[in-house]
């Protein structure tokens, strides 16, 4: 885990995690995760509204304080600790509509740096989409129609030429 | 006899009653949901959430399945106890919008709007149905199946089994199955104020509709 990962996806994919295992007999776990996981996705995909920081904090604590077993009562920990260690996070992808680490993909745009790229034309073989065009040896670019964002690209980049924004 | 204090009233209760029970017997007032006199307690609805405060901090507790305790302190009506009823209340609105009993539980509570998205999924799992068949009528033709949010009450296979004897028991003891509330524009989800819908000869009055209609102008339907 380092800058390149995302807390609100963090908290998502633990969160989707334990909606699966939750074994749905008290409402604020079976419910509470349910709606919470449903916030997270919003906040991910630039559909999150201010209010939804303090109603995910509101949410993760009822449900700590009331599910029936041990699983709800520790399952909000991870919405809850990141939005206390990383909240500015959350809000960079409320308020701004970006994702600071680079991996929402709702959130996020691929472009080439044109002073770094040699026109190897590596990225441009990798693509899936066959997004990236550009003549050999000269600065390549991508379509953002075509890309998926998987971020091949970027993997393959010699030149960190691949700019995440 | 256990001595117990809820909200600073001393009080006595044989052993084995719950505090729910306790409560009940003074006169106060603990919403329920999962709870019914003649089945097992089950604590699923957490509605009936009390404050038990333990030293310095307190947590909370279902009360209709937490014994009584020599020198117990309940506080049943606290501002954390609220605050978290609500939140619960809203989950189980959003996940049945259109239940009477649980509007009107809300509407007691002040709460008239959802902040989470709505999934009608007709049923709380509140389990009433499946221990009434269970234990009042020997039955057990009905359970639960599927686990966190697919879980859902059905019987084995889908098929009505040799156990049901079609006493409607279940449907009489469900506190979300009853006729919906047909109201147009429902204000966040919650019942809409049957003043909207005419006729309105099929809808029995909720707290929701005599407050935002005023005890005097009320239509009686």
């Amino acid at each position: 885990m380092d800058e390149s990962t995302c807390m609100v996806d963090l908290a998502k994919y633990f969160t989707r995690f334990l909606t699966e295992e939750s074994c749905g007999k008290c409402v604020p776990c079976r419910e509470g995760l349910d709606r919470m996981l449903d916030i997270l996705i919003d906040i991910t995909e630039g559909r999150g509204k201010e209010e939804d920081i303090d109603l995910l904090q509101e949410l993760g604590e009822v449900i700590k304080e009331t599910a029936l077993c041990a699983l709800g009562g520790t399952a909000p920990n991870p919405v809850l600790s990141t939005i206390r260690y990383f909240r500015d996070e959350y809000e960079a992808h409320i308020k701004d509509g970006r994702c600071p680490a680079g991996v929402c993909k709702a959130l996020i745009s691929f472009t080439i740096d044109e002073d770094k790229c040699t026109g190897c034309g590596v990225c441009a073989r990798e693509c899936p989409q066959e997004a990236i065009s550009g003549e050999k040896k000269l600065p390549h670019t991508i379509d953002q129609v075509k890309c998926i964002k998987c971020g091949l690209c970027r993997d393959s980049c010699k030149f960190d030429a691949i700019i995440v924004s | 006899m256990i001595e117990l204090t809820i909200d600073g009233i001393n009080t006595r209760a044989s052993e084995g009653t719950t505090v729910l029970e306790a409560a009940r017997e003074m006169g106060i007032i603990i919403p329920t949901l999962c709870y019914h006199e003649g089945l097992s307690p089950y604590g699923a609805c957490r509605v009936c959430i009390v404050e038990v405060v333990k030293g310095n901090g307190s947590s909370l507790e279902a009360s209709c399945t937490l014994p009584v305790e020599q020198g117990q302190v309940i506080v049943t009506n606290s501002e954390k106890v609220r605050k978290a009823r609500r939140v619960i209340m809203e989950l189980l609105l959003s996940s049945c919008p259109n239940s009477k009993t649980l509007q009107d539980m809300a509407s007691n509570m002040g709460i008239n709007n959802i902040r989470f998205k709505i999934k009608d999924r007709g049923c709380i799992l509140c389990g009433l149905c499946v221990r009434y068949c269970k234990e009042q009528m020997q039955s057990g033709g009905i359970g639960f199946i599927g686990r966190g949010i697919s879980r859902k009450v059905a019987t084995a296979f889908d098929t009505t089994p040799e156990e049901c004897r079609n006493c409607g028991g279940c449907e009489w003891i469900c506190p979300v199955c009853e006729r919906a509330c047909t109201a147009d524009n429902l204000v966040g989800g919650l019942c809409g104020g049957c003043q909207n819908v005419v006729p309105v000869e099929t809808c029995p009055v909720c707290v929701r509709c005599s407050e935002s209609v005023g005890p005097h102008g009320h239509r009686v339907y």
